[in-house]
């Protein structure tokens, strides 16, 4: 009976990695590279092509591949608990940080060159009185308020936590 | 011993059961599907720019030199004819020739493209295109793969020997406007209406499809880049570029894909061939010019 | 032999614009290899440009030059139908040339 349950608790470990091994056959990934992605580099004068570990692993999310079986993750409403506890100089880091917020790809801010123009300003910020909560959740995941929203969800997807949410929403309110 | 493989049985069959039923319908977001024109006239009714870089023979010099307004020349001024600089594609061209002289030694090779009666004039402005020895809709790197395969020669769609050849093809069409025809139904047209779709599909860590910023961003800046309009973006590549020597489209795709987030795709999969006959649609009527360059 | 060179002459009034786009490695000899080897230097030491078998540059180049280096001068007193021709050397004793008829 004992080794019974230890071939069905095999057999989930085993079923479970032919689930989460079940790429579309068309992604450029290698279960041997670092982080699985690969990126292709070309080599002058040859008739292969080379791949390269990318430095991050993109096998997480939902890719372009017709037999892609992946869900995008749905929108989610999160409550705030107050107090904020945040803190704005670690949040404007996070906002500069190209593997974090990278905020300033789309929004203008206070005193850093080539901002994007695709989002919303939010020089002044505090003038709009926006409460916490609202920021917060256009954060985590503004699909919550606008549907065809393009501002990624940092939240529902993982790339901040929610400390650091936190952190950048009071950030974003001390802009007066 | 029967009833563990009895469990076994019974467990893997409930696996595959919930796979089977989560794999059906994966949920997707879409971005608001824009109506498109296979023709690069289009263009005048999503950004406009297209009446300052109709004519690629007569850019205006003083746009191309403002960082403020070279977006709206979608990055012409540096095609020929307007371009007149020598520059790494032109010796893509050459390794290009000589590699197809070698292989096309009894004209199967070229036979093989889908070349009319050996001449290569005006092959590229009919790609991609449906080959029935394939069985699907194929770009013309997929083919030079294939073709060379048969002739023995590894060449990997994406390597820089394929796009090589690739332009040297393609430079046979130079000045010829790109025409493929995804308006009457059959299997092009069934590609088109997935690689629209597909312009469309949110995907990757950020949530972002190519229509979330080509389509409604069009003018405006991601950082120092300036968004530009996905029409007449064909008809220059494989192109030469300084970090990647020699890029064809769909490498370009995987590029796309790594800058925004997204888990990059093979070349020659489904997905990039049908991003390539849309983005190739709304090229239709531009002429092709290689060798071209990109920073 | 080296590889293949390009080269462009276009004129304007007297004074032609010569581009000329060199195929080589420019290796400096400082650069290792995957297996920790010296490469050794390969660079282009000298460019000469003459017009119609007079030279009109003489170039002492070294190795601080990119790989695959792109030149660009401009002639005075050219005329069309000259013939300019660009050729270079390295320390490898290397060497290669190209001409084009200015138009």
């Amino acid at each position: 009976m004992r080794i019974s349950r230890v071939m069905v608790w095999l057999s989930a470990v085993f079923s479970m990695s032919a689930v989460s091994s079940e790429w579309p056959t068309d992604l450029a990934v290698s279960p041997s590279a670092v982080n699985m992605t690969l990126q292709p580099k070309v080599v002058v004068n040859s008739g292969r092509l080379e791949w390269a570990p990318f430095k991050r692993d993109l096998t997480r999310w939902p890719s372009l591949s017709h037999a892609d079986k992946q869900p995008t993750p749905k929108p989610r409403k999160v409550m705030l608990e107050e107090p904020l506890n945040g803190d704005p100089i670690r949040g404007r880091e996070l906002a500069l940080a190209r593997e974090k917020g990278y905020c300033i790809v789309c929004h203008e801010l206070p005193g850093e060159a080539w901002p994007g123009t695709v989002g919303a300003r939010v020089l002044n910020f505090k003038q709009h009185n926006y409460s916490n909560e609202l920021v917060f959740q256009q954060i985590f995941d503004s699909r919550a308020f606008n549907p065809n929203s393009v501002m990624p969800p940092y939240g529902t997807f993982g790339i901040l936590n929610e400390q650091e949410i936190r952190d950048l929403v009071a950030y974003l309110q001390s802009l007066d | 011993m029967k009833l563990p493989q009895i469990l076994l049985t019974l467990f893997f069959s409930a696996c595959w059961v919930g796979v089977a039923q989560a794999v059906d319908a994966p949920y997707r977001e879409y971005d608001q599907m824009e109506d498109y024109l296979p023709h690069v006239k289009g263009d005048m009714r999503l950004s406009g720019s297209y009446r300052h870089w109709k004519d690629p023979a007569n850019l205006d010099w003083r746009m191309a030199g403002s960082p403020e307004d070279n977006w709206k020349l979608n990055w012409k001024f540096m095609d020929p004819p307007f371009n007149a600089s020598v520059h790494g594609g032109h010796f893509a061209l050459d390794r290009g020739e000589s590699i197809f002289k070698e292989l096309n030694k009894k004209g199967r090779f070229a036979a093989c493209l889908g070349a009319r009666k050996g001449s290569l004039k005006g092959l590229r402005a009919r790609y991609p295109m449906y080959r029935p020895e394939l069985k699907h809709v194929a770009g013309m790197e997929e083919m030079i793969e294939h073709c060379g395969a048969k002739e023995g020669r590894v060449l990997q769609n994406g390597s820089y020997d394929n796009s090589a050849i690739s332009v040297y093809v393609a430079s046979h069409s130079n000045g010829m406007p790109i025409n493929i025809n995804v308006t009457s139904s059959g299997p092009l047209k069934a590609s088109y209406e997935r690689g629209r779709k597909l312009f469309h599909t949110r995907a990757g860590r950020f949530n972002l499809a190519c229509s979330s910023c080509h389509t409604k961003q069009i003018g405006l800046n991601l950082r120092g880049t300036v968004v530009t309009t996905p029409y007449g973006d064909a008809a220059h590549f494989p192109v030469y570029r300084t970090r990647y020597q020699l890029q064809s489209l769909q490498l370009r795709f995987a590029e796309c894909n790594l800058d925004a987030r997204t888990q990059p795709l093979l070349p020659s999969s489904r997905a990039y061939t049908d991003l390539e006959v849309f983005i190739t649609a709304l090229t239709n009527g531009y002429p092709v010019s290689v060798p071209s360059e990109r920073d | 032999m080296a590889e293949a060179m390009k080269i462009r002459a276009d004129l304007s009034g007297t004074v032609a614009k010569v581009k000329c786009l060199i195929n080589h490695p420019m290796e400096t000899g400082l650069r290792k290899d995957k297996a920790g080897q010296v490469i050794p230097a390969h660079y282009i030491t000298q460019v000469n440009a003459m017009l119609n078998g007079v030279v009109v540059l003489d170039g002492q180049v070294g190795s601080g030059i990119s790989k695959n280096p792109f030149l660009v001068f401009w002639v005075q007193g050219t005329k069309p139908g000259d013939k300019i021709q660009v050729s270079w050397f390295d320390n490898m004793g290397d060497k290669n040339s190209a001409e084009t008829q200015i138009a």
